[in-house]
């Protein structure tokens, strides 16, 4: 509703009738204006005295003193209530302030550490079955390849030297070469060095297939270890013999020179041995060992 | 005794509005109810206007008073408390509106006779005219009077009855009813001229039948 669309009182009109109202309404009041006007406003007013017919009856004595009181009580109830609310907030220590005490501190850290205590080895061991899983895939087939090649060249597996290694794994360490197998389309891709742990491997386990026992070929991450006992040490190659381990902190997918995956229930498995990575580890404050299959 | 306590009421009966509510502020609870009992008889005849029945006055005026009491810290000593009073008070019968919502709306359009067929203001007010409402002055048209304020838009009724009844000043109503000057002006002249174009339809449909 607008008002600007109403015009009801006519400019002259309106300027007589600001008088009145700042007479109080009483026209006799009302100075500087002619008969005529006079008239009018006293017409005005005679039609707004209508207003002094309005059914109303006045409060008497009673009805005002019952209209105080009530008034006033409901004041002191609506206090009343309001301190109420105030006592119970109180009561619950914390609720709608944003403080807390020092039991609601400790509650609070109990729960998250339940929390994680419960939620972390969820998702770590989730994480880990599927990666183990992604990995028991890729050792598979990459075992099928292994197989594969070594049928087509005298049942020997292909393998390279690498010398960078040797201060680490020994002279003329041999390790498994997956090149020929992309090259020789035994196995699917492009090459080497993307989602594979390369597994260097000591000469003496042998890598023909021919072995009645099955070795390990390689396994799916790399297994450094720390703090381990130290059984024996073979000072010639630099090498420790593991007859008791440790530290276990996680199980490898491994593929078998069988063509077999398995996943370890520990990381050590029958005839490995760990290879220190530094000629000077006897002077190293603890050193890393690396594991080999 | 009796001397001393006759003289401390009558000292707070004089004393103006601020002081009570000021002293009220500093713990005088009987301040307070002094305010109250000041305010009772004019505050529920303009309540009673605006809603249009005693109880709901009855009803609005405590009310006020409850919001009076939770508001009193933000109140400006340095003001006039009455202005502040009806300011909340005709917050409060607006509030009453929009819970009963029984009330008509009536458009503006169809309060003030736009058609031409009917009377403007400045016609009713034309010497040798007939004042149709000379035949509602006296008791008997009472009801008459009560549903011609009662019909008329919201707005328009409150600032007729602040200015009538409770004799305010275009100032005052503008610090009541928070709205500019200008604005308080053109509002009352609207208010007046529905109001007597109201009588006037009014009179016209009691002569029609």
């Amino acid at each position: 509703m607008s008002e600007e669309r109403v015009e009801g009182m006519n400019e002259a009109d309106a300027k007589l009738f600001d008088q009145l109202v700042e007479s109080g309404f009483d026209v006799a009041a009302v100075e500087g204006i002619d008969d005529e006007q006079r008239a009018r406003l006293e017409r005005m007013a005679g039609m707004l005295g209508v207003l002094d017919s309005y059914p109303e009856q006045p409060l008497d004595d009673a009805d005002r003193q019952t209209l105080v009181n009530a008034t006033l009580a409901r004041i002191d109830r609506h206090d009343a209530e309001q301190a109420d609310r105030m006592r119970f907030s109180d009561a619950a220590p914390g609720a709608g302030s944003g403080r807390f005490g020092p039991l609601e501190l400790v509650a609070l850290a109990a729960i998250i550490i339940l929390g994680v205590a419960v939620i972390f080895p969820i998702m770590n061991a989730g994480k880990r079955s599927a990666m183990q899983q992604y990995s028991s895939q890729n050792l598979a087939g990459i075992g099928q390849g292994l197989l594969g090649y070594a049928g087509s060249n005298d049942n020997v597996l292909p393998t390279t030297r690498v010398d960078r290694f040797a201060p680490v794994f020994g002279e003329a360490a041999d390790r498994l070469d997956l090149q020929p197998l992309f090259e020789g389309g035994y196995l699917d891709g492009q090459g080497v060095g993307d989602g594979y742990s390369f597994q260097t491997q000591p000469s003496h386990h042998g890598l023909h297939l021919d072995s009645t026992t099955p070795s390990i070929l390689m396994s799916d991450s790399n297994p450094t270890l720390e703090h381990i006992s130290i059984i024996t040490v073979d000072q010639a190659r630099k090498s420790l013999r593991i007859q008791s381990q440790t530290k276990i902190s996680w199980s490898p997918t491994v593929l078998f020179s069988d063509g077999s995956t398995r996943q370890l229930t520990s990381h050590i498995h029958e005839g490995d041995d760990l290879r220190l990575p530094d000629d000077r580890w006897e002077e190293l404050a603890r050193p890393d060992a690396f594991l080999t299959h | 005794m009796h001397g001393q306590a006759v003289e401390a009421e009558t000292s707070v009966e004089h004393r103006s509005d601020e002081d009570l509510f000021s002293a009220y502020l500093d713990g005088d609870r009987e301040a307070f109810a002094e305010i109250v009992q000041r305010y009772a008889d004019e505050l529920v005849m303009f309540l009673t206007k605006q809603t249009g029945s005693r109880a709901a006055a009855e009803d609005v005026f405590q009310e006020t008073f409850l919001q009076i009491h939770q508001s009193a810290a933000t109140f400006d000593l340095s003001r006039r408390f009455k202005p502040w009073l009806y300011t909340i008070a005709v917050n409060k019968g607006r509030d009453y509106h929009r819970r009963n919502a029984r009330r008509k709306a009536m458009s503006l359009s169809a309060t003030i006779d736009t058609s031409g067929e009917g009377q403007s203001f400045a016609d009713l007010l034309e010497a040798g005219v007939d004042q149709p409402w000379e035949g509602m002055m006296g008791t008997e048209n009472r009801a008459q009077v009560k549903q011609v304020v009662d019909d008329l838009p919201e707005h328009f009724r409150e600032i007729l009855l602040l200015s009538y009844y409770q004799k305010m000043s275009y100032t005052q109503i503008s610090e009541t009813l928070e709205i500019p000057l200008g604005t308080v002006k053109s509002r009352l002249h609207s208010a007046v001229a529905a109001f007597g174009r109201g009588i006037g339809s009014f009179n016209e449909e009691g002569t029609d039948e």
